[in-house]
């Protein structure tokens, strides 16, 4: 079996999802190489591949729902909407999925469905050594990373470790660089994610 | 202190922090001139109005139209500010923080502040850092004798995702439907910590 269709068996078995990228050509294609093969092993509504799915509702246009899909991944397109999200009643599955469709950066739309009560499906994944990533990181960076993590504002941040507003302004913006993140929340989420920051359970 | 909202016919303690939802530029004016007026007619109250560029000058149009009051020497005293919103969320959360201190400072007893809410405009935060921001703003005024008002237009907003988001962090709300204690509120860091960091569009990682 190969890594691609490994990964993706499971995680067919773990998130039920699929995840696809709408280019601005229109062209669906799958995020990265693990979900390359993974459009006959991630079954999506009642066998049909979420891409498979997707693009037909979008040249289709025949019922409300292909016309509101349509028209939402296009807002996403021309970056009229940031986000959308549509319940959407499925053949053969219980309580219908979920279709989310994001702005990517490079240009395209991010399209994931997720059965219902299932996690949401990763728009993209990226591979980390987290060891290496770690090494990237200043002591002061981890410090103001830890805070981040915390939920602190900068100007709280500033105060606990003494130094100016503008300095920790200028860590964020080196924390969300080497992280290769798009936002604040974006900083912390991979920080969860790779183990980075660890956190306890808040009561 | 208890403020007199306007809007309905409670009064909450300060600080307050409330979403109020609007169905249009037409009900957001009412809104405004509902929760401002109080300010504009007694001398110790300061306002604050906040949105995407160029939106707190037309909410300051339209409040100064609406009340029939000419603002400006009001705004020439330091008592009304038009502050603008930032693609850094912290920018503008001292943006909005900054004004409301001032105005404390010189004097005033009370700041309302009315902030309309966008998504995914120039010049302002990516949806999860601006709901980083409307949570955060809770912290941020704990000591201020404030009253947040933040006006979410219905029409305007991108998806259940955001919208219980949105709401997740604002301890009270106006609605005649949900009535006026948001059982949805979430304090900050369990929000960031289980709804924001795991919004499904941010870069996902594993580690290897």
């Amino acid at each position: 079996m190969r890594a691609g269709d490994e990964f993706a068996a499971s995680a067919a078995k773990t998130l039920r999802a699929g995840v696809a990228v709408l280019d601005p050509e229109g062209r669906i294609r799958w995020v990265n190489d693990a979900w390359a093969g993974a459009t006959a092993t991630v079954p999506m509504f009642a066998g049909a591949s979420v891409g498979i799915k997707l693009a037909d509702v979008a040249r289709s246009r025949r019922d409300p729902i292909a016309d509101i899909v349509a028209n939402a991944i296009d807002s996403v397109l021309q970056r009229s909407l940031p986000y959308f999200e549509l319940e959407l009643p499925v053949a053969g599955a219980t309580g219908g999925a979920r279709l989310s469709i994001a702005g990517e950066e490079r240009g395209g739309a991010v399209v994931m469905c997720a059965e219902s009560g299932a996690a949401l499906a990763a728009s993209v994944v990226r591979r980390v050594d987290v060891q290496q990533l770690a090494e990237r990181l200043t002591p002061r960076e981890r410090e103001v990373l830890a805070r981040l993590a915390d939920g602190l504002d900068n100007r709280t941040i500033a105060k606990e470790l003494g130094v100016e507003y503008s300095t920790v302004r200028g860590y964020v913006r080196s924390l969300i660089d080497k992280l290769g993140a798009r936002s604040r929340v974006d900083v912390v989420s991979i920080a969860y994610r790779t183990g980075l920051v660890r956190w306890t359970e808040v009561a | 202190m208890n403020v007199t909202l306007g809007l309905d016919d409670r009064s909450v303690p300060t600080p307050g922090h409330l979403c109020v939802f609007n169905r249009g530029a037409a009900e957001l004016r009412r809104q405004q001139a509902a929760f401002l007026r109080p300010a504009i007619e007694s001398e110790r109250e300061g306002v604050v109005l906040m949105g995407p560029a160029g939106v707190a000058e037309t909410l300051y149009g339209h409040l100064g139209t609406d009340l029939g009051a000419d603002l400006s020497k009001r705004r020439e005293a330091g008592l009304i500010a038009l502050a603008a919103g930032d693609a850094d969320a912290d920018q503008q959360l001292e943006n909005l923080v900054r004004p409301i201190e001032a105005m404390l400072e010189r004097g005033a007893e009370l700041v309302r502040v009315l902030g309309r809410t966008s998504w995914g405009v120039p010049n302002w935060p990516v949806p999860e850092d601006f709901v980083w921001y409307e949570s955060r703003i809770n912290d941020a005024i704990a000591k201020l004798s404030a009253v947040v008002v933040c006006a979410y237009d219905v029409f305007e907003m991108p998806g259940p995702g955001l919208i219980l988001a949105g709401m997740q962090c604002h301890p009270s709300i106006v609605s005649d439907v949900l009535g006026e204690h948001n059982e949805l509120f979430e304090p900050h860091v369990r929000n960031l910590r289980t709804r924001m960091v795991n919004f499904p569009w941010l870069t996902q990682v594993e580690p290897i």
